[in-house]
């Protein structure tokens, strides 16, 4: 999987996924009420493409190659100043977690480090969503916060897990994976 | 305005801005100086009399804390109470940390209770604190706080990291807690 800047020709996939409420609150968290403004503001993530060392956020596409693109991968809240930020991934209906997680959550998780150069990565998962937090602690992720009842998931309250990575733990975890294919 | 027995709890206003500005202190972290992203904020003494001076932001969400001798001692703040979110995060700041174990704090507590779980009807009250802040720590653990654990490396100041610990207190809790508070004030009065 490769994660790659969005382009014009991604406009019809994501019109698509509108219809996800996984999407909707990718974008927007759980304010529904913002949904009339998803269009405009779609349309400005084409525009805006990705502008990270000025802007606080920026968005990926995950691309799988033939099968095209299979989700989106978000840096949010970058703070130079901690050298921080929050990722989060959205995996399309159309993609099975086992293909999607471990591509995103590590290819978001090198460009925080290896093209940003931050020196912590976090990210606020749904507890349900049992393949997207393997997927952090396989890339190297400490659970960190457990949140229950943060927010609402189809009118209920959900629990939240809050996951940290630190720069030199990922990198750990990376040449392990290294010296493991090597053997 | 609430007039407690030991404190006045206020909305802030643009005049309170030289008072308030004091526990905006660079040598001193704290979670109450951390912006939306972790980040440290210290503005000037100007920019917090401008910011005191919106309404849409301050109307019922940043209020100064007054002792009985009209000092502002401190700050109370309700940060981000949404409706379609079910919570907010709670900040006490007081000048002075030994502020934490008076009864005055008690009374600021008891009114963003009041203010979260009975006019607001959320379903938690978040706080956080530094790894650094024992009293402030403390005093959330006393109240009925439960740590919902440590961001490691969160803030970066002053030449190092800080962790920072999460809190939340949920709507039952809260509500008994305040009943608890009405009993005993209901026993001492008679």
């Amino acid at each position: 999987m490769q994660l790659r800047r969005l382009e014009r020709k991604d406009l019809d996939v994501l019109v698509d996924w509108l219809d996800d409420a996984a999407f909707r609150r990718f974008i927007y968290g759980d304010d529904e009420r913002l949904k009339r403004q998803m269009g405009s503001h779609i349309l400005a993530l084409l525009g805006g493409a990705l502008s990270l060392p000025t802007a606080a956020a920026g968005h990926f596409v995950c691309d799988a190659g033939e099968r095209g693109p299979v989700g989106l991968a978000g840096v949010f809240d970058l703070c130079w100043r901690n050298r921080s930020c929050t990722v989060s991934t959205y995996r399309s209906p159309a993609c099975s977690p086992e293909d999607f997680y471990a591509g995103a959550c590590n290819g978001i998780l090198e460009y925080c480090f290896d093209e940003l150069n931050l020196h912590r990565a976090a990210a606020r998962v749904d507890a349900r969503d049992e393949e997207a937090w393997r997927a952090y602690e396989q890339a190297g992720a400490r659970r960190e916060l457990v949140l229950r009842g943060h927010g609402l998931r189809d009118g209920q309250p959900a629990d939240v897990y809050g996951y940290g990575v630190l720069r030199s733990e990922f990198d750990v975890v990376r040449s392990g994976r290294v010296q493991e294919a090597g053997v | 305005m609430i007039t407690g027995e030991y404190a006045v709890i206020r909305s802030a206003e643009p005049d309170d801005a030289p008072a308030l500005w004091q526990l905006y202190d660079p040598s001193r972290p704290r979670s109450f100086l951390l912006g939306p992203q972790r980040e440290i904020m210290i503005p000037t003494a100007d920019e917090l009399r401008e910011m005191l001076g919106r309404r849409d932001l301050v109307q019922g969400t940043f209020f100064a804390v007054e002792n009985k001798q009209g000092l502002v001692c401190g700050c109370c703040v309700l940060r981000g109470a949404k409706f379609e979110s079910e919570y907010a995060e709670m900040v006490v700041a007081f000048g002075e940390d030994n502020e934490y174990v008076t009864p005055l704090a008690e009374e600021v507590f008891q009114f963003l209770l009041h203010m979260a779980f009975i006019e607001k009807k959320l379903n938690k009250l978040q706080a956080h604190c530094l790894c650094t802040e024992t009293a402030y720590r403390d005093f959330l653990i006393a109240r009925g706080f439960e740590s919902d654990g440590v961001q490691r490396d969160m803030v970066y100041t002053r030449g190092r990291y800080f962790d920072l610990e999460s809190f939340t207190l949920f709507h039952a809790a809260g509500l008994t807690r305040l009943r608890n508070r009405e009993v005993e004030d209901a026993a001492s009065t008679a």
